[in-house]
């Protein structure tokens, strides 16, 4: 009776396969790797600059009672841009080093990855290329617009590796688990194909940029940027049949639906971010940027916008004019469709760039990040909207984006950290 | 399975039917947005009433769920009848009395409320006949009125059955119940569960109804179909025509296509709220294996109120919330061991009660003079409750509480009877067997230990784990309610108090026909929760068209009570009487 077929099905169960019908990347450091990116190196250049420029006691930017004396403001002397480390304040084009570049700038670089961690075998290949490219103007020393856009390639963790439990849409206790690498670990049935969770991020960034100093006690000035930002990104999941970011999942909370037909990784960002230096030596340098951010409007699953603070510390090493190592550690926000509530991400960047010739690049990059706020690990769950499962689609349930990757960068300009 | 024997077709009917849950439709159906319905009750309160559950809110009967009536050539009912159910359940009466709506206009399918069922019906509702072999002792024996594999039962699987499912396709429902729903799945299931069971082969009434078949492609064919079966049959046929065209597994107004979410869009001015039953009973029916049940009491709680808010932020002034009863007292299961008076026969659903009564027939039917036939019925069940209780795989002790249910009763007792016929002076009652083999035969020359429990009996630990779980999914109820300011039908108060003997339930119960019944020697005719007498329908589980109506008066009394500008005249003892005189699950 209903036992025995209860049993007969547990039998099965072993043996059965799944195959995984639409899986959607998360989240990742995205947006707050985008300001990291757009916002934070640029600022720190120009603060860098500015400090520079103050212990040559060469005045680079107006404070407060200056205001409205344009003509007090005193440019470096010729040569100063030979005595900052070139490879991150010498944005080609530009002419002034003593604050924000001014003049036209650009960068433009080519890029090729590889993942790392556990993404199980089926990840385990070079990720597509991507491309990197910006543009800003420098009013003056200390007003600047930049336009950006970036294309960020990963491939998460815990999409193909690991086991899962498999629900019945509705109910709330497991009637199996699922291999998601294939195998049978754990007595679990194995998936027999896996998605291809390769997911390539695009980003354009405008904002601008206004360098202020703070006079501060012993007449010293603090020089500080404030960066009103916009982001708008959208994404390629190479799982989406529709070639884009649309992809089936099921969020946790407050219930399990299905839910199809959203970009997942499309979003539009709004932030304020302001950068205040902290460490200035003769080869080092660091700031620190907090940038409140908030959706430009809801989207999917999103229940709130309240707004969310991004937190970014960058540090960088220059030995010699022509390179430079970097660590770049971030408590960042995402806010997805796919996430009912922002995303807490904690990630970092640790590279080294070397110039090549007088305009050209190379830079190496490891990077990482994973939520703290949720499962970090892609599947945590799959839910069979129909039995059998065995031919019926089986939704996720996602958790957050786990990822790893080192990149390997070739452009002209002044480099950029790709972010995860 | 053949269909032609009462045990089997009664135990298909408690895994397809009672043990059932709900699906829902990823496909698209007719499309209808749904407009301000229905007939004007004088009362603004309840200008848009609408029911959420089950089974029981459906109107359900008899292992089927009709909205018209029928004929079958087996049926013993006057004119060969297999009667409708939905209008004859709790919420048709309740919503009647409530908007001055016609018993008629409930059952036409140009007016009626209710998602009327096209004949022969989704499910196999029993019916009475007179021929049917099997039957051990002369007892009531009972044909399914159709496969529930056929092929009406098969298309209702799909959106395009949807419009030769339903005799009112395009109405605006607004009993939205589907039977065999789990108060999870009311807040949770977008889509049915499974799709239909493999066709029926052979030509009723001589039929094969084959069951999920575990496959090297289905990772969970068989057991885990069957239990969800019953609401992915019924989910589209009640919910048809307010699912999305367009977008799977959503409402016409975009949301979730959830049973819940269907009575929210409808925009209820009032509603009812009775679920947890089957997450109960898959519970019991499963052996306590069904994986995906609310299993405490915070479950529970959190998916009615869940439920009950989605209501109320949709409009709903009033919610009515019913608690269940004790599952354990409806005679779907027939107590073990051995009563301690034979004055608790006339209220409570016994084993060795049901044992005599149906073997004393038996042997009058065969000759004897019923004084013998008593005493040697009498003689028979108590080697049969000795025999099952010294079984210790069942788990059953003496002078304790211990369970068969419906099908185990039949399955015990026929093989009873052929233990009897090949050996009457000393039949060997040991060789009754309720644990099937592995493939599910009963009897079975390879039992498998334990793998009759909640299918066929529930021992002495798992019955108190049921009757634990019972307690606890009410507590959780009462919770919900009591959170959400919605009005609580105490249905459990109700059911105990005529299983009890006394006081007033039972009173009311007992007075519907006082005079002493000719066949069981009972000192009334109607009505109790005795197997057959009268409250419940031939499944044990689902009332008559009498115990429909005790239940709507307790949710009117309830609604009334909280409700102040409810004013649901209840109905009367003579409407009772009316409900009583043409209930066919009735003795009369």
């Amino acid at each position: 009776m209903l036992k025995t077929l209860i049993r007969s099905s547990a039998a099965a169960l072993l043996a059965a396969s799944f195959g995984l019908v639409a899986i959607p990347a998360s989240a990742d450091g995205g947006t707050g790797e985008a300001l990291a990116t757009s916002v934070v190196q640029d600022a720190s250049a120009g603060i860098k600059n500015a400090m520079n420029a103050s212990r040559k006691k060469t005045p680079t930017v107006t404070t407060r009672a200056q205001a409205g004396q344009a003509d007090q403001t005193m440019a470096l002397p010729d040569g100063s841009i030979a005595q900052v480390p070139p490879v991150q304040q010498a944005p080609v084009g530009g002419a002034a080093a003593q604050g924000l570049p001014t003049g036209f700038t650009y960068m433009a670089d080519l890029s090729i990855a590889y993942p790392y961690g556990n993404i199980g075998t089926f990840g385990k290949k070079w990720l597509p290329g991507g491309a990197d490219a910006n543009a800003g103007y420098g009013f003056n020393p200390t007003t600047r617009v930049l336009a950006s856009y970036y294309e960020i390639q990963h491939y998460p963790y815990g999409f193909n590796s690991g086991t899962a439990p498999l629900y019945l849409q509705g109910f709330q206790n497991p009637i199996g688990c699922v291999d998601l690498g294939g195998g049978n670990a754990n007595g679990c049935a194995p998936a027999t194909s896996q998605a291809d969770l390769t997911t390539k991020d695009r980003f354009l960034i405008l904002n601008a940029e206004k360098l202020f100093a703070i006079k501060m006690p012993g007449g010293r000035a603090l020089p500080i940027v404030i960066s009103p930002t916009y982001v708008s990104r959208w994404s390629t999941i190479a799982a989406s049949n529709a070639g884009n970011d649309v992809v089936a999942f099921e969020p946790n909370a407050p219930f399990g639906f299905p839910v199809t037909g959203v970009h997942t990784r499309t979003a539009q960002v709004f932030s304020l971010a302001v950068t205040v230096p902290f460490l200035k030596t003769s080869k080092m340098f660091g700031t620190f940027t907090v940038a409140p951010g908030w959706l430009t409007h809801t989207a999917g699953i999103n229940q709130v916008n309240k707004p969310q603070l991004y937190q970014i510390a960058y540090l960088e090493y220059t030995p010699n004019d022509r390179t430079k190592f970097f660590f770049e550690p971030q408590s960042s926000r995402d806010y997805l469709p796919a996430d009912p509530y922002a995303q807490h991400l904690m990630a970092y960047f640790l590279g080294v760039s070397e110039r090549v010739g007088k305009a050209g690049f190379v830079q190496l990059v490891l990077n990482s990040g994973a939520p703290t706020n949720e499962g970090s690990y892609g599947i945590q769950k799959l839910t069979c909207q129909a039995l059998p499962c065995g031919s019926n689609p089986i939704v996720p349930t996602v958790g957050g984006l786990k990822a790893t990757q080192i990149q390997l960068q070739f452009g002209i300009g002044s480099p950029s950290v790709i972010p995860i | 399975m053949k269909m032609t024997y009462l045990t089997k077709t009664l135990a298909v009917l408690a895994v397809a039917s009672l043990a059932a849950c709900g699906g829902g439709g990823g496909g698209s159906t007719s499309s209808l947005t749904p407009t301000a319905p229905q007939p004007g009750s004088a009362n603004p309160l309840f200008a848009t009433f609408v029911g959420v559950g089950d089974s029981l809110t459906a109107g359900y009967q008899a292992g089927g769920l009709l909205g018209v009536n029928t004929t079958n050539p087996f049926s013993v009912f006057p004119g060969g009848l297999v009667p409708a159910t939905q209008e004859n359940g709790y919420w048709a009466l309740m919503f009647e009395q409530a908007t001055g709506m016609s018993a008629a206009q409930m059952a036409s399918p140009a007016t009626s409320v209710l998602p009327l069922i096209n004949a022969p019906g989704i499910g196999s509702q029993l019916i009475p006949v007179s021929t049917a072999p099997g039957s051990p002792f002369g007892g009531a024996p009972f044909f399914a009125s159709h496969p529930s594999c056929d092929t009406f039962n098969q298309s209702a699987f799909s959106a395009a059955g949807f419009p030769s499912i339903r005799a009112n396709p395009t109405a605006t429902v607004l009993d939205v119940a589907i039977p065999g729903i789990t108060a999870h799945e009311a807040v949770n299931m977008v889509n049915p569960l499974t799709g239909p069971p493999p066709a029926q082969t052979g030509t009723y009434p001589a039929f094969t109804c084959a069951p999920y078949l575990a496959s090297t492609t289905d990772a969970t064919a068989g057991g885990l179909q069957s239990l969800v079966a019953g609401e992915s049959s019924l989910y589209i046929p009640i919910l048809g025509q307010y699912l999305s065209q367009t977008s799977p597994q959503k409402l016409s107004n975009g949301q979730p296509a959830t049973m819940v979410n269907a009575a929210a869009m409808l925009k209820p001015t009032f509603a009812t709220v009775w679920l947890g039953a089957n997450d109960l009973l898959k519970f019991a029916f499963s052996g306590g294996k069904a994986p995906m049940v609310d299993l405490s009491q915070s479950d529970m709680q959190n998916d009615i109120t869940l439920a009950v808010q989605t209501l109320q932020k949709a409009g709903a002034q009033g919610v009515a919330v019913a608690n269940l009863p004790t599952v354990l007292q409806t005679p779907q299961f027939f107590r073990g061991d051995f009563p301690a008076s034979q004055a608790l026969c006339v209220a409570q659903n016994w084993l060795f009660c049901d044992l005599v009564s149906e073997i004393t027939g038996g042997l009058i039917a065969q000759g004897l003079p019923p004084a013998t036939a008593a005493a040697t019925a009498q003689s028979y069940a108590t080697g049969i409750i000795k025999a099952l209780e010294a079984h210790s795989a069942y788990g059953f002790n003496a002078d304790s509480n211990w369970y068969l249910t419906e099908t185990g009763f039949l399955v015990a007792l026929g093989q009873a009877n052929a233990l009897i016929q090949a050996n009457p002076a000393n039949p060997n009652f040991a060789a009754i067997q309720l644990d099937p083999s592995a493939t599910g035969q009963i009897p079975s020359a390879s039992p498998v230990a334990g793998s009759g429990l909640g299918g066929l009996y529930l021992g002495d630990a798992f019955a108190a784990t049921v009757n634990g779980l019972n307690t606890a999914f009410n507590a959780g109820i009462v919770a919900a309610a009591s959170n959400t300011g919605a009005a609580l039908v105490d249905v459990n108060a109700v059911f105990s108090g005529i299983y009890s003997g006394t006081g007033p339930y039972f009173a009311q119960a007992a007075s519907i026909n006082p005079n002493p019944n000719p066949v069981t020697g009972a000192p009334f005719t109607c009505c109790s929760l005795v197997f057959n007498q009268g409250l419940l329908s031939f499944d044990g589980l689902h009332p008559s068209n009498t115990g429909y109506a005790l239940i709507a008066n307790a949710f009117i009394q309830a609604i009334d009570t909280k409700y102040t500008n409810a004013n649901i005249p209840p109905l009367s003892a003579a409407q009772i009487q009316a409900i009583y005189a043409t209930d066919l699950y009735a003795p009369h």
